[in-house]
């Protein structure tokens, strides 16, 4: 008996505060890399991604579009027009225009660039296929260029090889650079007339929607009010449209959940500088807090006496940790420079990696909350006397489900119910339910026989036998079915972008498509690091929820 | 009193695994199913719970047919032990005692004092197991543990198959005299499954020998062993009856109260005048105050010695005798490692009460019908 109580304390003592080490090294890297200065160039943008909730004020005409993705922390005063720089550039050129520089930028192997009115020639020296060549080049010049998008082609030359042209139909490309400001006041319109007189936003959107009367201007908010008899569902998605296209370039917000980032505008150049220490420093307390209650509990509770706080306050705060990480857009971008130091936009156009990663988890959780339910149904189902004759049946389903590749179920699925969610979401259901059904089963089948007739013999009914006995002698397997069915789910769920379900996989699949490696890591970095995040989670609950009596080891 | 009418099991393939059985347990007694594997006597057990249904006849239980109950209620009023002992190993020692007070919704104070009652009564202290769990228990502890849940909710009929079936040799003797102990003090009506024929007679007050589903013959062990009905029977209590039969007889009822002795201060004369007498070759000493068994004394060395006390063999009362409450097989054990033709028996103080001889044991063995006087006393 002595032993027996002697044992935890001598196992206290050989461990390590491996909690307390991890949070110090977490804080130390932290304010290691809030001493860096990180700075984002918001011209290296591509396509903006206004996003907003819209509010309708009845019965006066009013429509609210409130900002829920970035901030109007422009102001497109007057764009400058440059002269057309014409000649031919070479790669290190000093007084290359600005458009050559970021076509040299784009991409690595581009030798030679000569600019005229009407024609840009581009000259690479590399075995790419002069397609993908096109399509990367395509957007730099769009984005260097004020002209109409549609007046502008590209083609290889018939005439010399490794070479592309893009022609405009108009007299010449038009050269401009923006001049950014923050829109920080408020500006109200009463009429058209007077958005009219207004500054060029105002009279851009007024210009594009006819049925907008009065317009008042927000940092985050814009108020419309619209004609008699409009129709609501098109208007906003045009205003949408209208600013989306008025400024192309996304803004660099990072929606943080600890960390706080002052974006600090540098016009002309629209660089984001964050700002060291200060913009770390909740985080930075938040891990010395931990720190000290990760040694706290080292101390006060003895191994074996961790109770279910404990495993609580150890869950959420490493999940807090990791999102604060996955919330930091300029750390990804710093990150993504520092393995490819030349290339240039790295920052994924469609949104910061915590969206994706949101609708990622959105994605994960909801065909979790599925696959669990339906699967702890057909596993338990199955194990019953009466419907025991369908156990072959589900197996084979179930299996069937995993040996179907995932991206045939989403092609299948796509036609028969469309894009979006819902297909992706029936696929990671038809995946995933295999591991927590076997596991199930075979949970509920490792309940010794004896155990049940005993339990049978003492007067248990039937739910009791399932609820008392069989279910929480099966908690553990039935967990561990769980834990890989969303580790596997997390991977999965990146296939869900081919089929417009959004998450971690839009970065890997654009990445793919534009050749554009960085994109490919911005999906699979954070994609990995929450595979590795649900099992550290689950594992943790896995614990919380066996019941003592089973993790003794006979 | 479980009374089983004609009761038939028939499976769907035509198998009866119980064969029109009639038995009837009275109150307060262990009924043993024994028989060879496959011979139905788990199965009469499970009926009585209705674990397994009856496909004809009916079971009473004090009057009343099973069926009548749910099956969830009639089994909460029926103890139940295994032999696989089927602890829930994710509920603590007490937990698991607790189970059917539980489902009876007992109030948890009188659930409490109950456990800690029955763990006492089975040998498990517990203030030191009572919050452990079952695998940190020993095979032994199991089931005693095992034995006080099937007690939990002081069921007047418990059912027993094989309880004490998986743990050694040893321990199982101790479990068995441990359960009888329990048993006198709380009476309950027991119908025990075992296919070990010396855990039969020790513990049963009657044994149903089954075979093929059928009930072969239904005795006291003293019966079956003295009288078997047939050659099966015979050769299922095996060819060591009469030695078993001995385990049932006490040394009280088989000896005889008048043997050769002497008192430690006779002289040599008396002794010589004794033994003639007795026409023996040995006498027992005894303290002639007390009437303590000392040694013994054997004719031939009585002409050698000038005293008894030189001539005497000094031996401890236990090395040579056997207590009065041991049985009739241990006195012979004793005999034949010694070369008395009588095996000397003493009382709790050592006082020489009487002696067993071989020819004795062979009287009782041969005379049927001496279990009326020698059954109650079996029980220590």
């Amino acid at each position: 008996m002595s032993e027996a109580k002697t044992m935890p304390a001598a196992d206290a003592g050989r461990r390590l505060p491996y909690g307390a080490l991890f949070w110090l090294l977490a804080t130390l890297l932290i304010f290691v890399v809030g001493q860096q200065t990180v700075t984002l160039h918001d011209q290296e943008k591509f396509i903006g991604d206004f996003d907003f909730s819209v509010e309708h004020v009845e019965g006066e005409n009013r429509l609210i579009l409130n900002l829920t993705a970035g901030t109007f922390a422009y102001g497109v005063t007057p764009e400058v027009i440059l002269p057309t720089p014409t000649g031919s550039f070479s790669r290190g050129d000093v007084d290359a225009p600005q458009v050559a520089d970021v076509l040299f930028d784009a991409l690595e192997s581009i030798t030679d660039i000569s600019i005229e009115a009407q024609t840009i020639t581009v000259v690479y020296d590399n075995d790419m296929e002069a397609e993908q060549i096109r399509s990367r080049l395509r957007r730099p010049v769009n984005n260097s260029v004020v002209n109409d998008r549609n007046t502008i082609t590209a083609e290889v030359s018939q005439s010399a090889e490794k070479t592309i042209l893009f022609s405009t139909s108009e007299d010449h490309f038009l050269y401009a650079q923006y001049q950014p400001a923050l829109v920080d006041s408020i500006e109200d319109y009463d009429s058209r007339a007077a958005a009219e007189a207004g500054s060029d936003l105002a009279r851009f959107i007024v210009g594009e929607a006819r049925a907008v009367q009065s317009l008042r201007l927000e940092p985050t908010r814009l108020v419309v009010g619209y004609a008699e008899g409009a129709a609501l569902e098109p208007l906003a998605r045009n205003l949408r449209e209208i600013l989306n296209d008025f400024h192309p370039r996304a803004s660099l917000a990072p929606k943080l959940w600890l960390l706080t980032i002052a974006p600090e505008i540098v016009p002309p150049m629209l660089a984001i500088a964050v700002e060291p220490l200060e913009t770390g420093l909740p985080l930075f307390l938040f891990t010395l807090l931990m720190v000290a209650v990760e040694g706290g509990i080292y101390f006060v509770a003895r191994e074996g006496k961790k109770n279910l706080l404990i495993h609580l306050v150890h869950i959420l705060s490493v999940f807090l940790l990791f999102w604060s990480i996955f919330g930091h857009e300029p750390l990804w971008d710093a990150i993504l420079h520092a393995i490819f130091p030349t290339s240039a936009p790295l920052v994924h156009p469609q949104g910061p990696v915590i969206d994706f990663s949101a609708q990622h988890l959105e994605l994960v959780f909801t065909s979790s909350i599925y696959i669990i339910s339906a699967g702890l149904f057909l596993g338990v189902m199955v194990t019953r006397e009466n419907f025991r004759e369908f156990l072959p049946l589900v197996n084979n389903l179930v299996n069937g489900g995993q040996t179907v590749p995932t991206l045939a179920i989403v092609a299948i699925m796509a036609p028969i119910i469309g894009l979006g969610f819902l297909p992706a979401l029936v696929a990671l259901i038809a995946y995933g339910l295999l591991p927590v059904v076997r596991n199930t089963i075979a949970g509920i089948e490792s309940v010794s026989v004896s155990i049940v007739d005993s339990a049978r013999g003492m007067g248990m009914t039937s739910q009791q036998i399932l609820l008392r006995t069989e279910m929480p002698i099966a908690s553990r397997i039935i967990m561990a079915g769980i834990r890989t069915s969303m580790v596997i789910n997390i991977g999965t769920a990146t296939l869900g972008a081919f089929v417009g379900s959004g998450g971690l996989g839009i970065p890997i699949a654009s990445g793919l498509s534009m050749t554009v490696d960085a994109f490919i890591l911005l999906g699979a970095i954070p994609a990995a690091l929450l595979a590795i995040l649900t099992d550290y989670v689950l594992g943790r609950l896995e614990v919380v929820l066996t019941p003592r009596g089973l993790l003794i080891e006979t | 009193m479980i009374e089983f009418k004609d009761v038939i099991k028939e499976y769907p393939n035509g198998f009866r695994a119980v064969d029109d059985l009639n038995l009837t347990v009275r109150d307060g007694e262990i009924c043993v199913l024994i028989g060879p594997s496959g011979c139905g006597k788990t199965t009469a057990l499970r009926m009585v719970n209705r674990l397994i249904d009856v496909t004809r006849g009916e079971i009473l239980i004090d009057g009343q047919p099973n069926d009548e109950f749910e099956p969830e209620v009639l089994r909460r009023q029926i103890g139940y032990a295994i032999q696989q002992i089927g602890l829930l190993p994710h509920m603590t020692i007490r937990d698991n005692v607790a189970i059917v007070p539980r489902l009876l919704d007992w109030d948890e104070e009188r659930i409490r004092q109950r456990v800690d009652l029955l763990l006492d009564m089975v040998g498990i202290d517990p203030s030191i197991h009572g919050d452990k769990y079952p695998r940190q228990l020993s095979g032994g502890q199991q089931q005693r543990v095992g034995v006080a849940r099937a007690l939990g909710a002081d069921p007047p009929i418990m059912l027993m198959d094989e309880p004490f079936g998986a743990v050694d040799p040893i321990t199982r003797a101790i479990l068995q005299e441990e359960f009888l102990q329990i048993q006198q003090e709380v009476s309950k009506t027991i119908i025990f499954v075992t296919h070990d024929i010396d855990e039969a007679i020790y513990m049963g007050d009657r044994i149903a020998l089954l075979r093929a589903g059928r009930l072969v013959q239904y005795d006291t062990p003293d019966d079956l062993l003295a009288m078997p009905r047939d050659d099966f029977v015979r050769e299922f209590v095996g060819a060591d009856r009469s030695l078993k039969r001995l385990h049932l007889i006490s040394v009280k009822d088989s000896m005889m109260n008048n043997v050769p002795c002497c008192d430690h201060d006779a002289s040599l004369e008396e002794v010589a005048a004794c033994l003639q007498r007795r026409q023996s070759d040995s006498a027992f000493v005894v303290d002639a105050s007390s009437g303590v068994l000392l040694g013994w004394v054997e004719r031939a060395d009585l002409a050698e010695s000038r005293s008894l006390a030189e001539a005497m063999h000094h031996a401890p009362a236990g090395s040579i005798a056997v207590p009065e409450d041991a049985t009739a097989r241990e006195a012979l054990s004793v005999l034949l490692s010694h070369s008395f033709d009588l095996t000397p028996v003493i009382d709790a103080e050592g006082v020489l009460t009487g002696g067993v001889s071989i020819q004795r044991l062979q009287d009782l063995v041969e005379a049927p019908g001496i279990h009326a006087a020698a059954q109650p006393e079996r029980r220590r």
